[in-house]
């Protein structure tokens, strides 16, 4: 977690459907990466994971960096751009998008 | 083939009742992750990177058309649309929710499957040869034996917690078909004093300190079978290390403790373990073996398929690739190749999986296997029947004529699904696959196995090329290893120097191709044989050449 550099998000794996999410602005779980809440200070994004990473919702919480641009943010590593653009050329993003469950 | 019997219906189903009390549970915070983490992993429930995944149980790779359209329908009503087949012959669903997993299990019951050892420091699933029973050069069908097997692990109380996981493998043909040596325990079956008997490799297994299994016991008869396995399997159960998961798997204690103090050690486990055996277990072996009959294998007239061959020269060059030779003349055993090209290995869609289901109620007896490689198979079918068969797979993507041509390369999730994964490898096995298609029958049989991290699923030690896909200060990097095989005379593949990239990978191997195609001394020579009679130097220098003249 020390080497973990600012900007990140808090994302995690939904308990129900296994989904990738990310934490928004209003402590709430979402699949979208542009409706995070990027926290510039590490500190204050562990003390939001400590407390929106409730077993009942989610597994696995934990701290990405990020890039923010122009208001987009990006994942820097590409662990994390596989997470949200889900897997290669073979399943279509539709289908991915198609199946999320809501929240 | 074998089917469940009461006992088997009523232990999956109790074992099914048990999972949904404790998904129950844990959705309603009665249990914590941690807790119920280790139960869900006992059912075959992981999470993975985008989603759970639910790992089924295929023993020893064989299948009906029945339980193949139960998978189906699971693949349509519960994921998305597809399944996975992997390199230990199971199935995987890469997309359930956690909340459907039970009905899926009992989905499963209802056609005698489950996904019991399919995670967790157990017994896995028995493997063995694909074309099992069907096969030219086997002493007898190995499958009742991995069947036996199967009923010897599952629940057994002792094995439930071992330092690591633990895989068997079992062959019967003249040339391995199940690289029994990459396995913790290698089964061969020869011929003894007194019927089959069975030479034991201990010690094999890939991942990060990939060992070549050895023979420790030589042609145990069938009634000292299970009494070795339980002995060996005892003595690594105390002795194996369980501080360190890296140095927990057998071969790590095979090769600290010395192959003869370890047959000492089995051989003193194996007096008390003897007394345990009644011979009760070789009754319930009779009654499996009468499970796997042999077809009865009616004359066809082969005009009409010998028409076809010369009539079609797609036919033909299917039948010459996916076509392996039949123990029974006038038949053949049909690989139905998961490696269209572009496609990620080992994936079927259900359409795919119902279309195979048919062909193999239709035309072959009502089988289908599932192999090591990533594709299925069916074992046996009367070459009358091989347009008919061709023409239907065709309909549905099926018929790539590629049988272990470069596109039929094996390849693992990787990080495309996979939570423990460095790199992808889904999408190298796409791009190399599209960009050798119009070269790999020039290039012949190369086997190409892609692992996207050092567990070494994707079988990279043990391929002709071996690709390791790792992160690299946060860029995908991949190592190249060469002269790997599996077999009687498995060897491990050499690493060639440092990792490419993506693009500098496919680069390197145009140059190393292409340096094969001048180096063979002819035609026939295949790419192993070329790398076996001039050592791997020359292939070495080719994939570097660029990067030495800069």
């Amino acid at each position: 977690m020390s080497r973990v550099k600012a900007p990140v998000v808090v994302t995690a794996n939904c308990l129900f459907s296994g989904q990738v999410v990310y934490l928004d602005a209003g402590d709430d779980w979402t699949h979208s990466l542009q409706s995070a809440v990027c926290f510039d200070v590490i500190e204050a994004a562990t003390d939001a994971m400590a407390s929106a990473g409730d077993e009942a919702m989610v597994i696995g919480a934990y701290l990405v960096p990020v890039t923010e641009n122009a208001g987009a943010i990006s994942p820097t590593h590409y662990r994390e751009a596989i997470r949200l653009e889900g897997p290669g050329a073979y399943i279509p993003n539709l289908i991915r998008s198609a199946k999320l469950v809501p929240l | 083939m074998y089917r469940y019997n009461a006992f088997d219906r009523d232990f999956v189903r109790e074992r099914v009742a048990q999972y949904r009390d404790q998904v129950d549970r844990r959705l309603s915070g009665a249990l914590t992750e941690d807790e119920f983490k280790p139960l869900r992993l006992m059912n075959g429930v992981y999470l993975q990177l985008h989603a759970y995944m639910l790992r089924v149980a295929i023993p020893y790779g064989t299948l009906s058309s029945w339980q193949l359209r139960g998978l189906a329908d699971i693949a349509e009503r519960w994921d998305h649309g597809y399944g996975h087949f992997t390199t230990r012959q199971n199935i995987q669903f890469n997309w359930p929710r956690l909340v459907d997993t039970p009905d899926i299990l009992d989905a499963l019951a209802d056609i005698d499957m489950h996904a019991i050892q399919t995670s967790g420091n157990t017994i896995r699933n028995v493997t063995t040869d694909q074309f099992a029973g069907a096969a030219l050069d086997e002493i007898a069908d190995p499958r009742p034996y991995a069947e036996w097997i199967r009923q010897w692990s599952t629940d057994h109380p002792e094995f439930q917690f071992l330092p690591r996981k633990f895989k068997i493998a079992i062959s019967a043909g003249a040339e391995d078909r199940a690289a029994i040596r990459a396995h913790d325990i290698g089964l061969r079956m020869v011929r003894g004093e007194e019927g089959p008997a069975f030479d034991i490799y201990v010690g094999g297994g890939l991942g990060r300190t990939p060992v070549v299994g050895v023979r420790v016991f030589d042609a145990i008869p069938v009634d000292a079978l299970l009494p070795h396995l339980e002995a060996i399997v005892s003595v690594y159960n105390l002795s194996g290390r369980r501080d360190n998961k890296y140095k927990a798997r057998i071969k790590i204690l095979l090769q600290l403790m010395g192959i003869s103090e370890f047959k000492k050690q089995v051989s003193e486990a194996l007096q008390h373990i003897n007394e345990t055996f009644n011979g009760s277990e070789l009754r319930s072996l009779d009654d499996v073996i009468q499970q796997f009959t042999v077809p009865s294998f009616p004359w066809r007239c082969v005009d009409p398929y010998l028409d076809a061959i010369d009539a079609d020269p797609a036919f033909r060059q299917w039948v010459e690739r996916n076509v392996t030779p039949h123990r029974q003349e006038g038949y053949g055993s049909v690989t139905v190749s998961l490696k269209a090209h572009g496609q990620a290995p080992g994936d079927a869609s259900a359409t795919q999986m119902r279309r195979v289901a048919a062909l193999a109620e239709a035309f072959g007896f009502d089988e289908i296997r599932v192999s090591h490689q990533q594709n299925l198979v069916l074992p046996h079918v009367a070459q009358a029947d091989l347009p008919a068969i061709y023409r239907e797979l065709a309909e549905v993507g099926l018929a790539t004529p590629n049988i272990g041509l470069i596109s039929d390369l094996i390849a693992c999730p990787g990080m495309d699904y996979c939570a423990l994964a460095t790199a992808r490898s889904i999408p190298i096995g796409q791009a190399i696959a599209n960009r050798y298609a119009s070269l790999e029958a020039t290039l012949g049989p190369i086997s190409i196995k892609i692992s996207g991290c050092i567990n070494a699923c994707g079988h990279h030690h043990i391929g002709d090329v071996g690709i390791l896909g790792l992160d690299k200060a946060g860029v995908e990097n991949y190592q190249v290893t060469l002269g790997g095989r599996p077999g009687l005379d498995a060897a491990l593949g050499e690493k060639m120097g440092p990792g490419f990239s993506e693009s500098e990978l496919m680069l390197a191997l145009d140059r190393m191709f292409s340096a094969y195609l001048t180096l063979r001394e002819n035609p026939s020579e295949l790419f192993t044989d070329t790398v076996r009679r001039l050592g791997v130097s020359p292939f070495r220098d080719a994939l570097y050449e660029v990067a030495r003249a800069a």
